[in-house]
């Protein structure tokens, strides 16, 4: 059977792909996959932008005043793009890695490979 | 592998015959030693010997192309488009021309062309993921489209325009000398598609059947010595005198009645009125327009905030103002993160931006990209150290303060070196317009100038709430603020003169600089000169408190406007050395028409729209 959607060529194969594609087993495969690639892609993300944590940490040092406005001020357009860049990373990822396929017993190892 | 028919013709295979030992650059013809293992031996693919058995397979190949007898049928490009699968929008290889004379002596002279797989193919330095390979195998430079992150460098240093940046996918495609073709002895589809006998392939430096000259220049190609490309010409009829484009690039080929050099690169166009067409300032680049203003502005501001004390600043000590000065070292932080995470924004896959470091050695992208990280690094432990004590409390003071004096030291150094690699990355030869020491005077003047400012108004404004004078950080502060716009004016002046002496495409650029957006380049310019005044106006006078802060607020933000004005021309007037498109494919003009009409919606038409 075809591990890819895209790979079959004929009813058949692609009515015993949908069958496995939604069982239980393939469903959990597959919400796991989608915590594993948020969870790498934003940590990768915030170890290379770790000075954003100085400003977080100022915030929450500093004792609430209009400093506290300053610093969000500071923080946040950064940390959106950077939010908004590592979403679409794990979209892509989820696309071309984990939609439309079969995940097999090692597909942990493989999203950390691949993507 | 790929499979021959059987009624394959005698002409689509590559002919064995006599090769010379080095090309013409001096360049070895044979890329692998004599006595290597790979040396004549076939890689048995498959099981199958007969695969990749070709004497000459670790041999430089090249094109050639007869000029005398293209048609501009275009088959060449419609094969190569089949062959790889190519969307109406991209084409790795594309038929232009350049014509001249008027009827009944008109003339045309087409040009096919597509990726040279140069001897020195600045594609591969420049390629800040290292996507790029030049393979002893035929000499082929192929290009991972899966390894590149889409920054376009590689289209930028390009003259021939064989990179194909693809805005759908996010990434680059270019021709792979069908490699898979030569390995059964096969030409590349385009030449053996080739109707009129004008596409010919072989190894390097051996002319063709039916062909004398291996010529390497013909009107419209650009130098050959930039990457010491593997394309050999044969151009026989005579020209008219001068030769234009049918794109809208201002360019014309004028014959060199005295050198040897054929034709000379020409400005075409002559009483073009001054514009503004402000609308047309946006680019593809402008997150790199705010991304290199304002990391300027961040090195220049930690460099006056660190050195300025230092220097008789008082008023930019930590003493002086505990609040201010990690206030706005935090701020500098934010901003930079702001500035490089919108510079990931112009990559096709901003997500793979860490691939950037991946070529250190050759390409100053990569170069550009570590150098502020190393900055953007340091200046976040100096924040961290400076702004939150708090968090040192148990660590003893002179320790805390060596550490800061060398990160503060490194980050100083570091700051200008990054700028420097910024810089090196728009000495490109294939650009003439920004190939020229001005973009250093314009970075290190922007950092001087805007981190100046940043740093006067920001203090000035508390300086001012508490009633106290602005009139000595003021005139301290002016003058960096006037040496940084005397610098960047003074490299205006001799980049503008020196385009002129130049000539072809740098003398085009500065033509569309003085018509096209005429009005915006002497608006720019008249607003660094009073922005300059204003400042030396401030600094002299003395004006104090709300007066003379609202003086520095206006000088502030004009010279804001003329630095993102004077930037985003920086990207819009770049002419390429590139290839002469045709009326429709590869011509700017078209395709800006195409978008402004809708055409653009049609894909077939070939043109990508503005969504991307």
């Amino acid at each position: 059977m075809a591990r890819q959607a895209d790979k079959i060529l004929n009813d058949l194969e692609r009515a015993v792909f949908q069958s496995v594609y939604r069982s239980r087993t393939q469903r959990l495969r597959r919400i796991t996959a989608i915590q594993i690639l948020l969870l790498k892609h934003i940590t990768g993300g915030l170890l290379f932008l770790w000075p954003l944590y100085v400003i977080l940490l100022a915030v929450l040092l500093t004792p609430v005043t209009s400093r506290h406005l300053i610093y969000l001020l500071a923080l946040l357009p950064g940390l959106l793009v950077w939010f908004y860049i590592h979403i679409s990373g794990a979209r892509e990822d989820y696309r071309q890695h984990v939609r439309n396929h079969i995940l097999g017993k090692g597909f942990i190892k493989d999203l950390f490979r691949k993507s | 592998m790929f499979k021959v028919r059987q009624d394959e013709p005698d002409y689509a295979f590559i002919p064995e015959v006599e090769v010379p030992d080095v090309n013409r650059y001096g360049k070895k013809i044979q890329l692998v030693d004599q006595h290597d293992d790979l040396a004549g031996k076939s890689l048995n693919i498959n099981g199958d010997p007969s695969i990749s058995d070709s004497p000459n397979r670790y041999k430089q190949h090249g094109f050639y192309f007869n000029a005398d007898n293209c048609i501009s049928c275009h088959a060449c490009e419609s094969a190569c488009s089949e062959k790889n699968d190519l969307p109406p929008h991209l084409a790795f290889r594309s038929v232009g021309y350049v014509e001249g004379g008027t009827y009944p002596n008109y003339a045309r002279l087409n040009i096919s062309m597509a990726c040279n797989h140069c001897d020195d193919p600045v594609c591969l330095k420049g390629c800040p993921t290292r996507a790029y390979t030049k393979f002893a195998e035929y000499g082929a430079v192929l290009q991972d489209p899966d390894i590149c992150f889409g920054c376009g460098y590689c289209t930028w240093v390009c003259p021939y325009n064989a990179p194909q940046l693809d805005t759908t996918k996010g990434h680059v495609q270019k021709c792979n000398m069908c490699v898979d073709r030569l390995e059964v002895g096969l030409k590349p589809a385009c030449a053996s598609a080739c109707l009129a006998g004008a596409l010919d392939f072989g190894v390097i430096e051996t002319t063709p059947e039916n062909r004398d000259q291996l010529k390497t220049q013909i009107p419209g190609f650009p130098d050959p010595e930039i990457s010491h490309p593997n394309i050999r010409f044969q151009q026989t009829k005579s020209l008219p005198r001068e030769m234009t484009r049918p794109d809208n690039i201002p360019v014309r080929y004028e014959r060199d009645e005295q050198g040897q050099n054929g034709f000379n690169t020409k400005v075409r166009g002559n009483g073009g009125k001054p514009e503004w067409n402000l609308g047309k300032l946006r680019s593809r680049e402008d997150p790199l327009v705010i991304f290199t203003l304002i990391t300027q502005t961040v090195v220049g501001a930690f460099l006056i905030l660190y050195l300025g004390p230092k220097f008789g600043l008082g008023e930019l000590t930590v003493g002086a103002h505990p609040v201010l000065y990690p206030s706005l070292l935090l701020a500098l932080l934010g901003i930079q993160t702001f500035a490089l995470a919108l510079s990931t924004m112009h990559l096709g896959k901003p997500h793979r931006f860490y691939r950037a470091f991946n070529n250190l050695r050759y390409s100053p992208v990569s170069r550009e990209i570590a150098g502020i990280a190393v900055f953007y690094n340091l200046l976040g432990v100096y924040t961290l150290l400076s702004a939150l004590p708090v968090l040192f409390g148990w660590q003893p003071s002179s320790l805390i303060n060596g550490l800061l004096s060398i990160v503060g030291w490194c980050a100083v150094i570091a700051g200008p070196v990054a700028l420097y690699f910024m810089y090196r990355i728009y000495r490109i030869k294939a650009r003439p317009f920004w190939n020229h020491w001005q973009v250093l005077t314009a970075f290190y003047g922007n950092m001087l100038a805007l981190g100046g400012m940043i740093v006067l108004l920001v203090y000035g404004a508390v300086l001012v709430s508490q009633t106290h004078s602005i009139t000595h950080l003021g005139s301290s502060l002016s003058a960096l603020i006037a040496t940084g716009l005397l610098i960047e004016m003074i490299g205006l002046f001799f980049h503008a003169r020196d385009l002129e002496h130049q000539g072809g495409e740098a003398a085009a650029s500065h033509y569309r600089q003085r018509t096209t957006y005429g009005k915006t380049y002497i608006a720019r310019n008249i607003g660094l000169a009073l922005t300059l005044a204003a400042t030396l106006l401030l600094a002299v006078s003395g004006l104090d408190g709300i007066a003379g802060y609202t003086g520095w607020v206006l000088a502030g933000m004009l010279m804001t406007a003329v630095a993102v004005v004077g930037r985003s021309l920086f990207y819009v007037l770049v002419i390429p050395t590139t290839m002469p498109g045709a009326f429709f494919w590869h011509n700017p003009g078209f395709q800006e028409h195409a978008r402004e009409t809708g055409l653009a919606e049609m894909a077939q038409v070939g043109v990508v729209t503005d969504k991307h």
